[in-house]
């Protein structure tokens, strides 16, 4: 019963990921979320009192991509709580702010746990946020990519304020897991066993016709 | 013959639903499975056109779930989309189509999972036999299980292998022509099974959990550490927005209440996000500021201070392991996720301050902190802040810039003065003062004093026109008379 779901899924398939946002308080997380997702195509359908779970949906060279942004309390005292939020995440967005060198070593921290925890597969960005304040900057330029290279991570340079590289940061990360996605699914061709567990990154939906960005979120369930 | 194709979607390898903390362990790339359908109908019910929250039970598919006759259910619908002022006629329009396709597919939902309900009840059909033998067997069987991770995930496989059968079985195939969509197929089922599984057993199922939790210990180490988060400053909470007061904080209990009283996971969830929405309304105090998880995770560690942390932390265990792990990647299971988490920080909570340097401000405000803890222990039972707990404070001079603020009678002026520097949002909160005004003077509150004994005196001496007001101290010639210690007066 499973099978048909496969032939027919090459057309109409919407890939959906779970992406967490990590950072220390007052990296300006939620400001870069927000930019982000009212910036331009739903500005309705997001209550206008919460920026922790905000949802994007994008077309990427024909592929239908649904994101769910998870957003995380930075301050130290919910450290603990970092395993709950991150379980099952495709991508991680790791910010820091250019003009705090603790931000930067928190960073670290997280890359540290998240690959020990989620191993390779999930992609990471690491973003420097704040470059309206450049004349403050302590993390140096240099620093901070060769580093996230070290950790096979890509590096932005950010402005919630200005909203500078933030659609670049998502659609780069957008690339980077469906580029997994189709690795996992090349794999899967060759293994039929894998089947069940390559659905799991993948939902399927008919194909019917294209949803227009603009409605993105508010579309009846049955549309 | 054909069946619905992704009917068979939620027969999961059973060690994904073993543990939500540790599941991270055995990494898979599961949850993103994720039914978009079902995501958007808790989003679009909380989001997309911004409605007052009596239309979203309305719009939502929370009201499809009642289980009244779809007649009542529509006609309900109209009604109260005849009250919504703010919507344009392009958005009306929208919504009554919206209105007929659901009306549409209603009853073919409907049809289904009644037909599932009828059969459950007939132990003649092979399927109703599975369902009762199933709920006796879990009813009889005693302590088997080792953990309540175990017993819940049982129900759940149960639960999994009857909607297995259902999609193939023929006592329902002609059910399942009648709906061509098939996401709704599955839900129709899921809910169906929720209602004849889950709706007996629910009281039982809570009865267990609370002897594993009871006897774990779990359950009694929330409730201490609760008392210690209770007698936490906003500040050592790290709460930076405003936080709901006490007309605010009933309603989020009683939502919490209601949940707790479902037996469906889904609605239960339903019920979380309008909690929460109501959270961040307070928080918001009307600024239209959005908050993102810094700002929420305080404010809800600090709801949860004032609310049933047992039943609550029952309930998330329940939802977590019985909803259709689907749901867990869209906004229901981000606060799902965050209500776990806020539980699992007070069940941990340490107050900072024992574990810093000890500066002489800490000194003191341990002090505080013990005081308050103290006193809470005597009024333990008092969960709820009553409406005789407010104190309406006005801002400046401003009569209409008043705030109620939830002020127990063993809060000193100290501590009121920070919630309210936090609340206006003051620079400078040295320079600000709580004043009482009474017939033509103001009067400065001391810090060590109680605002709310104050107040009881002031009345009980038959004073009438007693308001209190927050303002820089320096701030007009205004008689001063120091209260002190909430013991009497000295002038």
């Amino acid at each position: 019963l499973c099978l048909p779901l496969v032939s027919m899924a090459v057309p109409g398939r919407t890939y959906c990921y779970k992406v967490v946002l990590l950072g220390e308080g007052c990296v300006g997380k939620t400001s870069l979320l927000l930019r982000y997702c009212e910036n331009k195509y739903n500005e309705k359908h997001i209550t206008t009192l919460q920026a922790s779970f905000l949802t994007k949906r994008l077309n990427i060279s024909g592929k239908r991509v649904n994101l769910a942004i998870w957003d995380t309390a930075g301050q130290e005292r919910f450290h603990a709580l970092g395993p709950i939020y991150y379980r099952d995440s495709n991508g991680a967005i790791l910010v820091y702010d250019i003009t705090d060198e603790d931000s930067f070593q928190k960073v670290k921290n997280w890359v540290k746990e998240l690959r020990k925890m989620l191993g390779s597969e999930i992609c990471l960005c690491i973003v420097g946020n704040k470059t309206d304040l450049e004349k403050n900057r302590t993390v140096s330029v240099e620093e901070a990519e060769v580093y996230a290279e070290s950790v096979g991570a890509k590096h932005f340079h950010t402005s919630a304020k200005l909203n500078q590289g933030i659609e670049e940061l998502f659609l780069d990360l957008c690339k980077k897991m469906l580029a997994v996605s189709q690795a996992e699914e090349a794999a899967r061709g060759t293994d039929p066993s894998r089947v069940g567990n390559a659905r799991r990154g993948i939902q399927i939906i008919d194909d019917e016709e294209p949803q227009p960005l603009s409605n993105a979120g508010c579309c009846p369930p049955s549309s | 013959q054909s069946l619905g194709t992704s009917s068979i979607c939620h027969s999961f390898p059973a060690h994904y639903r073993a543990s939500w903390l540790e599941g991270s362990s055995h990494r898979e790339r599961a949850g993103t499975l994720t039914k978009s359908r079902s995501e958007n109908s808790l989003y679009a019910c909380e989001a997309s056109l911004l409605p007052p929250i009596c239309e979203l039970d309305s719009l939502s598919l929370s009201s499809v779930e009642e289980d009244t006759e779809p007649t009542g259910g529509t006609s309900v619908h109209h009604r109260q989309k005849r009250h919504s002022t703010g919507l344009t006629d392009k958005v009306r329009f929208r919504l009554s189509a919206v209105g007929h396709v659901f009306t549409g597919l209603i009853s073919s939902d409907r049809k289904v999972r009644n037909r599932i309900v009828e059969l459950a009840q007939d132990r003649g059909s092979y399927f109703g036999n599975l369902v009762q033998g199933f709920i006796s067997y879990t009813i009889e069987k005693k302590e088997q299980d080792t953990t309540s991770t175990e017993f819940l995930l049982e129900i759940h496989q149960m639960l999994t292998s009857l909607g297995n059968y259902l999609t193939q079985s023929s006592e329902l195939n002609f059910l399942l022509d009648l709906t061509d969509e098939e996401g709704l197929t599955d839900t129709a089922i899921e809910r169906a099974l929720h209602k004849c599984v889950l709706k007996p057993l629910r009281e039982f199922i809570f009865a267990r959990l609370l002897i594993f939790h009871s006897r774990d210990g779990t359950l009694m180490k929330l409730k201490e550490n609760q008392e210690v988060v209770r007698g936490q400053s906003l500040e050592q909470l790290g709460v930076t927005a405003c936080v709901p007061d006490s007309v605010a904080l009933e309603k989020i209990h009683s939502k919490f209440q209601a949940m707790f009283l479902l037996y469906s996971p889904r609605k239960k969830i339903t019920h979380l996000l309008k909690a929460c929405k109501l959270i961040y309304e307070a928080m918001s105090a009307n600024s239209g500021k959005p908050y993102g998880a810094d700002d929420f995770l305080p404010v809800l560690t600090y709801v949860l201070a004032f609310n049933d942390v047992s039943n609550l932390s029952l309930d998330v265990e329940y939802i977590m392991e019985l909803l259709n792990p689907t749901e867990l990647q869209g906004e229901g299971g981000y606060y799902l996720t965050t209500l776990f988490g806020a539980l699992y920080h007070i069940r941990h909570f340490e107050p900072r301050t024992l574990t810093r340097k000890i500066s002489n401000e800490a000194k003191t405000s341990i002090h505080q902190w013990h005081r308050r803890r103290t006193l809470h222990h005597s009024n333990a039972s008092r969960i709820i802040p009553s409406s005789v707990d407010l104190l309406y404070i006005s801002f400046g001079n401003s009569q209409c810039d008043q705030k109620a603020i939830m002020v127990r009678e063993n809060v000193t002026t100290a501590d009121v003065r920070q919630l309210l520097a936090e609340k206006y949002q003051v620079n400078d909160p040295s320079g600000f003062g709580l004043f009482i005004s009474k017939g033509h003077g103001f009067e400065l509150l001391e810090d060590s004093c109680c605002p709310q004994r104050v107040k009881a005196e002031l009345q009980a001496s038959g004073e009438r026109t007693l308001h209190f007001v927050y303002c820089p101290i320096d701030h007009d010639p205004i008689i001063i008379i120091f209260f002190c210690g909430g013991e009497g007066i000295k002038v």
